[in-house]
Protein backbone atom coordinates (compact mmCIF):
# COMPACT_ATOMS: atom_id res chain seq x y z
CA UNK A 1 0.00 0.00 0.00
CA UNK A 2 2.86 2.01 1.08
CA UNK A 3 4.41 1.37 -3.01
CA UNK A 4 0.76 2.56 -4.41
CA UNK A 5 0.70 5.63 -2.19
CA UNK A 6 4.33 6.80 -3.74
CA UNK A 7 3.28 5.83 -7.02
CA UNK A 8 0.04 7.98 -6.83
CA UNK A 9 2.19 10.63 -5.34
CA UNK A 10 4.40 10.56 -8.64
CA UNK A 11 1.51 10.05 -10.65
CA UNK A 12 -0.29 13.39 -9.73
CA UNK A 13 3.03 15.36 -9.27
CA UNK A 14 3.85 14.53 -12.71
CA UNK A 15 0.56 15.67 -13.72
CA UNK A 16 0.99 18.90 -12.08
CA UNK A 17 4.19 19.77 -13.66
CA UNK A 18 2.89 18.79 -17.42
CA UNK A 19 0.05 21.13 -16.96
CA UNK A 20 2.15 23.95 -15.25
CA UNK A 21 4.62 23.33 -17.62
CA UNK A 22 1.95 23.43 -20.55
CA UNK A 23 0.29 26.92 -18.69
CA UNK A 24 3.55 28.13 -18.24
CA UNK A 25 4.22 27.69 -22.49
CA UNK A 26 0.94 29.88 -23.37
CA UNK A 27 1.72 33.06 -21.67
CA UNK A 28 3.40 35.86 -24.03
CA UNK A 29 6.56 36.24 -21.66
CA UNK A 30 7.48 32.57 -22.09
CA UNK A 31 6.58 32.83 -25.41
CA UNK A 32 8.67 35.88 -26.25
CA UNK A 33 11.40 34.41 -24.71
CA UNK A 34 11.62 30.98 -26.38
CA UNK A 35 10.63 32.90 -30.41
CA UNK A 36 7.97 30.67 -30.96
CA UNK A 37 3.96 31.80 -31.54
CA UNK A 38 1.15 31.11 -28.62
CA UNK A 39 0.78 27.89 -28.18
CA UNK A 40 2.09 24.08 -28.98
CA UNK A 41 2.09 23.24 -32.05
CA UNK A 42 -0.46 26.42 -32.81
CA UNK A 43 -0.60 25.77 -36.89
CA UNK A 44 -2.00 22.57 -35.95
CA UNK A 45 -4.48 23.64 -33.74
CA UNK A 46 -5.80 24.93 -36.58
CA UNK A 47 -7.15 21.87 -38.43
CA UNK A 48 -7.12 19.73 -35.10
CA UNK A 49 -10.34 18.02 -35.29
CA UNK A 50 -11.06 18.94 -31.61
CA UNK A 51 -14.32 18.62 -29.46
CA UNK A 52 -16.58 16.26 -27.51
CA UNK A 53 -19.80 18.34 -27.74
CA UNK A 54 -22.95 17.46 -29.66
CA UNK A 55 -22.05 17.70 -33.37
CA UNK A 56 -18.68 16.41 -33.05
CA UNK A 57 -18.64 14.44 -35.48
CA UNK A 58 -19.02 17.56 -38.24
CA UNK A 59 -15.63 17.27 -39.96
CA UNK A 60 -14.20 20.77 -41.07
CA UNK A 61 -17.16 22.00 -39.75
CA UNK A 62 -17.92 23.98 -36.92
CA UNK A 63 -19.30 22.29 -33.41
CA UNK A 64 -22.14 23.93 -31.68
CA UNK A 65 -21.79 27.01 -33.62
CA UNK A 66 -17.81 27.12 -32.81
CA UNK A 67 -15.42 27.12 -35.18
CA UNK A 68 -13.79 23.62 -35.00
CA UNK A 69 -9.84 23.52 -33.51
CA UNK A 70 -8.29 26.78 -32.04
CA UNK A 71 -8.98 27.40 -28.21
CA UNK A 72 -12.29 29.00 -27.36
CA UNK A 73 -11.25 29.12 -23.17
CA UNK A 74 -15.14 28.59 -22.41
CA UNK A 75 -16.15 25.79 -20.08
CA UNK A 76 -19.72 25.27 -21.82
CA UNK A 77 -18.79 21.49 -22.64
CA UNK A 78 -17.61 20.72 -19.05
CA UNK A 79 -20.34 22.78 -17.89
CA UNK A 80 -22.77 20.49 -20.39
CA UNK A 81 -21.28 17.40 -19.35
CA UNK A 82 -20.81 18.02 -15.60
CA UNK A 83 -25.12 19.04 -15.93
CA UNK A 84 -25.40 15.16 -17.60
CA UNK A 85 -23.75 13.65 -14.73
CA UNK A 86 -25.73 15.61 -12.04
CA UNK A 87 -28.90 14.67 -13.66
CA UNK A 88 -27.82 10.50 -13.97
CA UNK A 89 -26.88 10.95 -10.24
CA UNK A 90 -30.30 12.49 -9.39
CA UNK A 91 -31.65 10.18 -11.20
CA UNK A 92 -31.12 7.07 -9.88
CA UNK A 93 -30.58 8.56 -6.28
CA UNK A 94 -34.31 9.18 -7.05
CA UNK A 95 -35.14 5.48 -8.55
CA UNK A 96 -33.25 4.17 -5.94
CA UNK A 97 -35.48 6.06 -3.13
CA UNK A 98 -38.77 4.88 -4.09
CA UNK A 99 -37.68 1.49 -4.58
CA UNK A 100 -36.63 1.50 -0.91
CA UNK A 101 -39.92 2.80 0.13
CA UNK A 102 -41.84 0.26 -2.10
CA UNK A 103 -39.93 -2.09 -0.41
CA UNK A 104 -40.32 -1.39 2.83
CA UNK A 105 -43.89 -0.86 2.74
CA UNK A 106 -44.05 -4.32 0.46
CA UNK A 107 -42.58 -5.27 4.10
CA UNK A 108 -44.69 -3.73 6.12
CA UNK A 109 -48.26 -4.78 4.23
CA UNK A 110 -46.09 -8.60 4.62
CA UNK A 111 -45.78 -8.51 8.41
CA UNK A 112 -49.44 -6.72 9.01
CA UNK A 113 -50.85 -9.96 6.85
CA UNK A 114 -48.48 -12.52 8.72
CA UNK A 115 -49.97 -10.81 12.50
CA UNK A 116 -53.30 -11.03 10.97
CA UNK A 117 -53.04 -14.76 9.93
CA UNK A 118 -51.73 -15.53 12.82
CA UNK B 1 1.66 12.68 7.10
CA UNK B 2 -0.05 10.03 6.76
CA UNK B 3 -3.32 9.48 4.22
CA UNK B 4 -6.28 7.17 5.25
CA UNK B 5 -7.10 4.73 3.05
CA UNK B 6 -10.51 6.78 2.54
CA UNK B 7 -9.19 10.05 2.11
CA UNK B 8 -6.36 8.49 -0.43
CA UNK B 9 -9.27 7.12 -2.63
CA UNK B 10 -11.25 10.01 -2.02
CA UNK B 11 -8.40 12.15 -3.35
CA UNK B 12 -7.46 9.93 -6.39
CA UNK B 13 -10.94 9.95 -6.91
CA UNK B 14 -11.65 13.37 -7.53
CA UNK B 15 -8.73 13.93 -9.21
CA UNK B 16 -10.29 11.40 -12.17
CA UNK B 17 -13.23 12.78 -11.81
CA UNK B 18 -12.24 16.33 -12.51
CA UNK B 19 -9.85 15.00 -14.75
CA UNK B 20 -12.21 13.42 -16.78
CA UNK B 21 -14.27 16.39 -17.11
CA UNK B 22 -11.65 18.94 -18.12
CA UNK B 23 -10.25 16.01 -20.70
CA UNK B 24 -13.96 15.90 -22.48
CA UNK B 25 -13.74 20.18 -23.20
CA UNK B 26 -10.67 20.48 -25.43
CA UNK B 27 -11.78 23.70 -26.24
CA UNK B 28 -11.56 24.75 -22.87
CA UNK B 29 -8.45 22.83 -22.36
CA UNK B 30 -6.58 23.20 -25.94
CA UNK B 31 -5.74 20.42 -28.32
CA UNK B 32 -2.07 20.03 -26.21
CA UNK B 33 -3.41 19.96 -22.58
CA UNK B 34 -6.36 17.56 -23.68
CA UNK B 35 -4.00 14.83 -24.90
CA UNK B 36 -1.41 15.13 -22.07
CA UNK B 37 -4.34 14.84 -20.02
CA UNK B 38 -5.60 12.16 -21.42
CA UNK B 39 -2.23 10.13 -21.17
CA UNK B 40 -2.18 11.13 -17.38
CA UNK B 41 -5.75 10.28 -16.70
CA UNK B 42 -4.99 6.60 -18.30
CA UNK B 43 -2.23 6.18 -15.56
CA UNK B 44 -4.72 7.66 -12.81
CA UNK B 45 -7.26 5.34 -13.61
CA UNK B 46 -3.93 2.43 -13.25
CA UNK B 47 -3.58 3.59 -9.81
CA UNK B 48 -7.34 3.67 -8.98
CA UNK B 49 -7.35 -0.32 -10.09
CA UNK B 50 -4.51 -1.07 -7.86
CA UNK B 51 -6.01 1.04 -5.24
CA UNK B 52 -9.47 -1.45 -5.48
CA UNK B 53 -7.82 -4.41 -6.58
CA UNK B 54 -8.57 -6.24 -3.53
CA UNK B 55 -12.17 -5.63 -4.59
CA UNK B 56 -11.80 -6.48 -8.05
CA UNK B 57 -10.49 -9.89 -7.32
CA UNK B 58 -12.83 -11.18 -5.29
CA UNK B 59 -16.36 -10.00 -7.56
CA UNK B 60 -14.13 -12.08 -10.67
CA UNK B 61 -13.82 -15.16 -8.03
CA UNK B 62 -17.55 -14.69 -6.75
CA UNK B 63 -19.34 -13.43 -10.07
CA UNK B 64 -20.71 -16.93 -10.91
CA UNK B 65 -21.20 -18.11 -7.65
CA UNK B 66 -22.91 -15.67 -4.60
CA UNK B 67 -22.58 -12.45 -5.03
CA UNK B 68 -25.33 -9.22 -3.84
CA UNK B 69 -27.87 -7.81 -7.09
CA UNK B 70 -25.62 -4.58 -6.35
CA UNK B 71 -22.12 -5.66 -6.32
CA UNK B 72 -23.26 -7.74 -9.34
CA UNK B 73 -24.05 -4.31 -11.46
CA UNK B 74 -21.65 -2.11 -9.87
CA UNK B 75 -18.85 -4.22 -11.49
CA UNK B 76 -20.74 -4.84 -14.87
CA UNK B 77 -20.73 -1.31 -15.25
CA UNK B 78 -17.18 -1.02 -14.13
CA UNK B 79 -16.00 -2.96 -16.42
CA UNK B 80 -18.32 -1.09 -19.01
CA UNK B 81 -16.27 1.82 -18.22
CA UNK B 82 -12.86 -0.13 -18.38
CA UNK B 83 -13.53 -0.71 -21.62
CA UNK B 84 -15.50 2.54 -22.59
CA UNK B 85 -11.95 4.30 -20.91
CA UNK B 86 -9.54 2.15 -22.79
CA UNK B 87 -11.54 2.63 -26.14
CA UNK B 88 -10.92 6.23 -25.66
CA UNK B 89 -7.49 6.74 -24.72
CA UNK B 90 -6.36 4.06 -27.47
CA UNK B 91 -8.37 6.01 -29.63
CA UNK B 92 -7.61 9.25 -28.88
CA UNK B 93 -3.37 7.94 -29.52
CA UNK B 94 -3.96 7.29 -32.66
CA UNK B 95 -5.41 10.17 -34.19
CA UNK B 96 -3.17 12.23 -31.51
CA UNK B 97 -1.71 15.75 -32.90
CA UNK B 98 0.70 17.10 -29.90
CA UNK B 99 1.50 14.18 -27.87
CA UNK B 100 2.49 11.42 -30.93
CA UNK B 101 4.42 14.65 -32.73
CA UNK B 102 6.53 14.77 -29.22
CA UNK B 103 7.83 11.46 -30.08
CA UNK B 104 8.32 12.09 -33.73
CA UNK B 105 5.32 10.21 -35.05
CA UNK B 106 2.21 10.84 -36.95
CA UNK B 107 -1.30 9.88 -35.86
CA UNK B 108 -3.69 8.55 -38.16
CA UNK B 109 -6.25 10.24 -39.73
CA UNK B 110 -9.06 7.67 -40.10
CA UNK B 111 -12.39 9.02 -39.32
CA UNK B 112 -13.17 5.10 -37.57
CA UNK B 113 -10.98 6.15 -34.85
CA UNK B 114 -12.00 9.72 -34.17
CA UNK B 115 -15.85 8.36 -34.48
CA UNK B 116 -14.69 5.67 -31.57
CA UNK B 117 -13.40 8.71 -29.48
CA UNK B 118 -16.24 10.21 -29.57
CA UNK B 119 -18.94 7.56 -29.02
CA UNK B 120 -16.65 5.73 -26.24
CA UNK B 121 -16.76 9.35 -24.71
CA UNK B 122 -20.53 9.67 -24.79
CA UNK B 123 -21.19 6.31 -23.22
CA UNK B 124 -18.25 6.79 -20.56
CA UNK B 125 -20.26 10.05 -19.58
CA UNK B 126 -23.52 7.80 -18.98
CA UNK B 127 -21.16 5.17 -17.15
CA UNK B 128 -19.42 7.93 -14.61
CA UNK B 129 -22.74 9.17 -14.31
CA UNK B 130 -23.86 5.99 -12.92
CA UNK B 131 -20.77 5.09 -11.09
CA UNK B 132 -21.08 8.12 -8.98
CA UNK B 133 -24.20 7.19 -8.84
CA UNK B 134 -24.21 3.74 -7.55
CA UNK B 135 -21.36 5.47 -4.70
CA UNK B 136 -22.81 8.40 -4.19
CA UNK B 137 -23.41 7.51 -0.27
CA UNK B 138 -19.30 6.78 0.13
CA UNK B 139 -18.78 10.39 -1.89
CA UNK B 140 -21.54 12.51 0.51
CA UNK B 141 -20.07 10.49 4.00
CA UNK B 142 -16.53 10.77 2.97
CA UNK B 143 -16.63 14.49 1.69
CA UNK B 144 -18.87 14.88 4.96
CA UNK B 145 -16.26 13.75 6.95
CA UNK B 146 -13.04 15.19 5.52
CA UNK B 147 -14.62 18.88 4.38
CA UNK B 148 -17.73 19.48 6.74
CA UNK B 149 -16.76 18.01 9.64
CA UNK B 150 -13.32 19.35 10.36
CA UNK B 151 -14.70 23.24 9.66
CA UNK B 152 -18.34 23.18 11.02
CA UNK B 153 -17.29 20.02 13.54
CA UNK B 154 -14.49 22.56 15.06
CA UNK B 155 -16.75 25.04 15.05
CA UNK B 156 -19.55 23.54 16.89
CA UNK B 157 -17.45 22.26 19.21
CA UNK B 158 -16.01 25.66 20.51
CA UNK B 159 -19.65 26.93 20.47
CA UNK B 160 -20.24 23.97 22.81
CA UNK B 161 -17.52 24.61 25.04
CA UNK B 162 -18.30 28.35 26.66
CA UNK B 163 -21.68 26.98 27.25
CA UNK B 164 -20.15 23.45 29.19
CA UNK B 165 -17.72 25.76 31.10
CA UNK B 166 -20.73 27.96 32.31
CA UNK B 167 -22.67 25.24 33.34
CA UNK B 168 -19.83 23.72 35.17
CA UNK B 169 -19.28 27.32 36.83
CA UNK B 170 -22.71 27.49 37.89
CA UNK B 171 -22.65 23.78 39.30
CA UNK B 172 -19.84 24.96 41.42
Amino acid sequence: MKTVGHILMILIAVLLVIGATYALSQTTAVSALVGQPMGVGASEEQSAPAGFANGQNNPGGAINGRPEGGREGGLETLGQNLLKIAVIVMAVQMVWSIGQRMRRAAERTNRWQWGRSG
Amino acid sequence: MKLSSTLRNLLVDATIFGGFLLATDPHATGQAIHEWLGIAFGATIIVHLLLHWKWIVNVVRRFFSRLPGQVRINSLLNSLLFIAVTLIIFSGVMISKVVLNTFGLSGSHDMIWRWLHVTATSAALVLVGLHVALHWKWVVSTVKRYTWQPVFGRRRQNEAQPALMSEQGGVR
